[in-house]
């Protein structure tokens, strides 16, 4: 269920950019949408993640959009990136798993678009996604360990793992050559699909039920928590496998 | 024409009257909301909701949150060391009130200093075009009188031809006649333009998500949720859990003889002119919101 409307969002949204026109001025390049709003698809517990893009930056320009920018925080959840124009090659390449995924989901509300162009080092997109992945597939187990037993403490954890699974079950199909026009969420599908494990299958369930109606299956939630952990580690295995291939 | 035949073409008037006169408002007074710039300020939105003293109570609630201010058994009181951190006139104010002794929120609500501030308030939204006041009472006075004078003319006249004519049965064109006089009258005793309204209906849909949130809002001012959900929709539903001072400052309106069943009840809800006084009755102001429903 969206907490925002759509009407809303866009009213708010055009509100955003003209107070950033204003605010920064000829230092603004760009307004970007990315992550689920750009796809229309969010969720109650989504935010509203945007990036504003800048030539260059001074305190007295954030000064004049703090107002601006609380109310859009408490209104739609806004959750904003400052990032200068020097830094973006910098930021793609040191985070490159969220950097593609931005590149490949977003939504250009004003200036230039700089993506397009933005070059994903693909060595340092695999590398910082097996990062993730084991780090996720070690943090699962550690909080199944701690936690399992209260299923209600389960779910933002469950939830929280949707994200980095998704990117990477992209980067991986990507690397394959068969992610035309996927978004993360399809990916995963595609991949557990592929897979054709019942347990990565429940576990992407109880990933979706949790991410988009706040609430996991009966009993079932601490199962899902270690397939996910081992769904981790067979993406990861099958990243390393893929890159070995090329 | 019969009597009852009058009886009908006069409520049928009456209603392409009142729909017409609205009509005319909206067209006149509807302007571009910029709902996020408006919101930056929300003593400015507590204010349009609900009246200037509705801005005192919200500021004393931020002020609160941030720990600027303290509470004790229903007064407030300055937490000296964090007196300079106000930015805005009102709140400077109500720390230097509260500075010295502590006060209850309705002895803070009749200092004449901060009543002015309010003022202040309340004129911005008067040029803004948001408030029933100055010209654009005058512009709605000097349409809404003349109709009220041919209504009210058509009805004597009525009268008039029925008595000459033997027909003593008036009873029910002059109640008819009252209350179209009562609802004609309505958009001069109105205290928000239609501007004012669909500013008020935006700034609700904007922040409508927040009231998804209300049991996660976590107590020390770290961003806007608390303070704009509580200018827009009132202090009564803020969460007592995290603010356990709500019932003891804000108490929502006790339903009296004369302000039952009203949701815009309390001192602050009514014309914006005459919020100078809340003693007593300044847990109200809930501006349609919570308040009168229970």
């Amino acid at each position: 269920m969206p907490a925002v409307s759509q009407d809303t969002l866009d009213e708010v949204l055009d509100e955003f950019v003209q107070e950033a026109r204003q605010a920064f001025s000829n230092d603004l390049l760009a307004v970007i949408l990315f992550g689920s709003g750009a796809e229309g698809r969010l969720r109650q517990s989504s935010d509203v993640n945007l990036l504003v893009y800048l030539d260059e930056l001074d305190a007295t320009c954030l000064d004049a959009f703090r107002a601006t920018l609380r109310v859009c925080h408490s209104s739609i959840r806004a959750s904003v990136m400052f990032l200068l124009k020097e830094e973006l090659q910098e930021a793609a390449t040191l985070f490159a798993v969220k950097f593609n995924d931005i590149k490949n989901r977003h939504r250009l509300l004003c200036g230039t678009d700089p993506f397009p162009t933005l070059e994903i080092d693909q060595a340092a997109l695999h590398r910082r996604t097996r990062e993730v992945l084991l780090n996720l597939g070690i943090r699962l187990r550690e909080r199944y360990a701690l936690l399992s037993l209260r299923q209600e403490q389960l779910l933002p954890v469950i939830a929280d793992a949707a994200a980095p699974l998704r990117s990477a079950a992209l980067a991986l199909l990507e690397l394959q050559g068969k992610a035309t026009g996927l978004n993360p969420r399809d990916a995963l599908l595609q991949v557990v699909q592929g897979t054709g494990r019942e347990d990565f299958a429940e576990a992407v369930q109880a990933l979706s039920l949790a991410r988009e109606q706040q609430i996991l299956p009966d009993g079932h939630a601490g199962t899902a928590l270690l397939a996910l952990s081992a769904l981790a580690g067979h993406l990861l295995r099958c990243l390393t496998e893929a890159e070995g291939a090329l | 024409m019969s009597g009852e035949a009058f009886l009908v073409f006069y409520f049928v008037l009456g209603v392409a009257v009142y729909f017409l006169l609205r009509t005319w408002i909206a067209s006149g007074e509807k302007r571009t909301v910029v709902s996020v710039r408006f919101a930056e300020d929300p003593y400015r939105v507590a204010t349009l909701r609900a009246g200037g003293t509705e801005a005192i109570r919200v500021a004393v609630f931020s002020l609160l949150d941030r720990g600027l201010l303290s509470e004790t058994n229903g007064q407030i009181q300055t937490v000296a060391e964090k007196a300079e951190h106000a930015r805005r006139p009102i709140e400077q104010t109500i720390l230097r009130l509260c500075a010295k002794t502590p006060l209850t929120v309705p002895g803070l609500c009749s200092v004449t200093e901060l009543q002015d501030i309010c003022k202040k308030y309340e004129a911005e939204l008067g040029e803004l075009g948001m408030l029933n006041v100055g010209a654009v009472r005058k512009r709605r006075a000097g349409v809404v009188q003349p109709v009220l004078w041919i209504m009210g003319l058509i009805v004597v006249y009525r009268i008039l031809y029925a008595l000459t004519h033997g027909h003593f049965n008036l009873t029910f064109l002059i109640i008819e006649g009252v209350f179209a006089f009562i609802w004609l009258r309505k958009p001069l005793q109105e205290r928000l333009t239609a501007h004012g309204e669909a500013a008020l209906d935006r700034l609700r849909g904007m922040l409508g998500s927040v009231q998804s949130r209300v049991n996660q809002f976590s107590a020390g001012g770290a961003n806007t949720d608390a303070v704009l959900f509580a200018s827009i929709f009132g202090l009564e539903l803020l969460p007592l859990s995290t603010f356990d001072f709500r019932d003891r400052l804000f108490p929502r309106p006790v339903p009296t003889s004369s302000n039952s069943g009203s949701s815009s009840s309390g001192c602050s809800g009514g014309d914006s002119s005459s919020s100078s006084s809340c003693s007593g009755g300044c847990g109200g102001g809930c501006g349609g919101c919570g308040g009168g429903g229970d």
